[in-house]
């Protein structure tokens, strides 16, 4: 699992990258607060978890959905060069 | 037939044929029908919009067969601990009020989601270190599911009245950082345990609304 550090939102959970089986998109993922980017730059609004689901940011869909895998080292490299 | 058919008709039968001989077959559908409006009607009416409770023309005894509805079984979460073994733990302060949806004694909810499944397993992540975990992972001193709701109880109800709390808001989430002036955890994953699992007197919630999102002790 790739990390890009600490979530700035609850100070504790592990971002990670993730590839959503809908969109395809990679989006970095607290792991602890579940507040989610659609790309490395974490100063901008998150999407957060809505009542019962994790929404991707890019598209919506949910992160529970299947076909969502973790990123692989490919596709961090190219979610850490997009803004 | 029914244990209470058998009850109702053992009952009527030997009045209908004394109303029969006294009254005719006229009057003897007038009582019915008399009965029918007294059940069917007036006894309801009298007990909803009244609040007076009126005798009942036969009473049957169904207790074997019919019991007072139970409330919902509370859940009784289940996590495993680092060596694999079950730790069972009684969660009935928690009230259920929808599908895999709790409701604490402070108010907070507990609702699906997160990549533990529900926000209680999530929360039941924190009884137990991780070591393995990038970063810090706050851990309570306690594996007991109720103390820990308790606990997270207790630092809702500070975080409201403002009391020794510090709130972030951005958009739907609010972070509380509240500092409980005793040890409750320590500090664990990767970097806890460089620095030999420092205590953690600090609890941080995440909220949105009344839902819990993550609860963990913390040293800020």
């Amino acid at each position: 699992m790739v990390s890009i550090g600490t979530c700035r939102l609850c100070g504790a959970g592990s971002l990670e990258l993730w590839r959503c089986g809908v969109c395809r998109r990679v989006v970095a993922l607290c792991q602890e607060c579940d507040s989610a980017w659609p790309s490395s730059d974490t100063s901008l609004r998150p999407s957060y978890s809505s009542e019962h689901d994790m929404p991707c940011p890019g598209c919506r869909a949910s992160l529970n959905a299947n076909g969502t895998r973790p990123a692989t080292e490919e596709e961090a490299a190219a979610f850490l060069t997009r803004r | 037939m029914s244990r209470k058919s058998q009850q109702v008709a053992n009952s009527v039968g030997p009045l209908l044929k004394q109303a029969q001989k006294k009254f005719g077959v006229a009057g003897l559908l007038g009582l019915m029908a008399a009965a029918l409006l007294y059940v069917a009607v007036i006894q309801p009416w009298a007990e909803q919009r009244l609040g007076v409770s009126l005798p009942t023309l036969i009473e049957v005894d169904d207790s074997p067969t019919t019991k007072p509805a139970l409330p919902e079984a509370p859940p009784r979460e289940t996590s495993k601990a680092a060596d694999g073994r079950d730790e069972g733990g009684d969660l009935s302060v928690l009230t259920a009020v929808g599908r895999d949806t709790y409701r604490s004694p402070a108010g907070l909810r507990y609702t699906r989601g997160s990549q533990h499944g529900t926000r209680l397993a999530h929360l039941m992540s924190h009884a137990h270190d991780d070591p393995d975990r990038v970063g810090q992972h706050g851990v309570y001193d306690t594996t007991d599911p109720a103390t820990i709701v308790l606990l997270v109880d207790e630092a809702y109800r500070k975080a409201l009245a403002g009391a020794n709390t510090k709130a972030e808001r951005e958009g739907d989430q609010t972070v509380y950082t509240v500092d409980m002036k005793r040890r409750v955890g320590y500090v664990g994953g990767q970097s806890g345990n460089r620095r030999g699992r420092p205590p953690a007197d600090h609890l941080r919630l995440v909220v949105q609304g009344d839902r819990l999102i993550t609860a963990f002790p913390l040293r800020p």
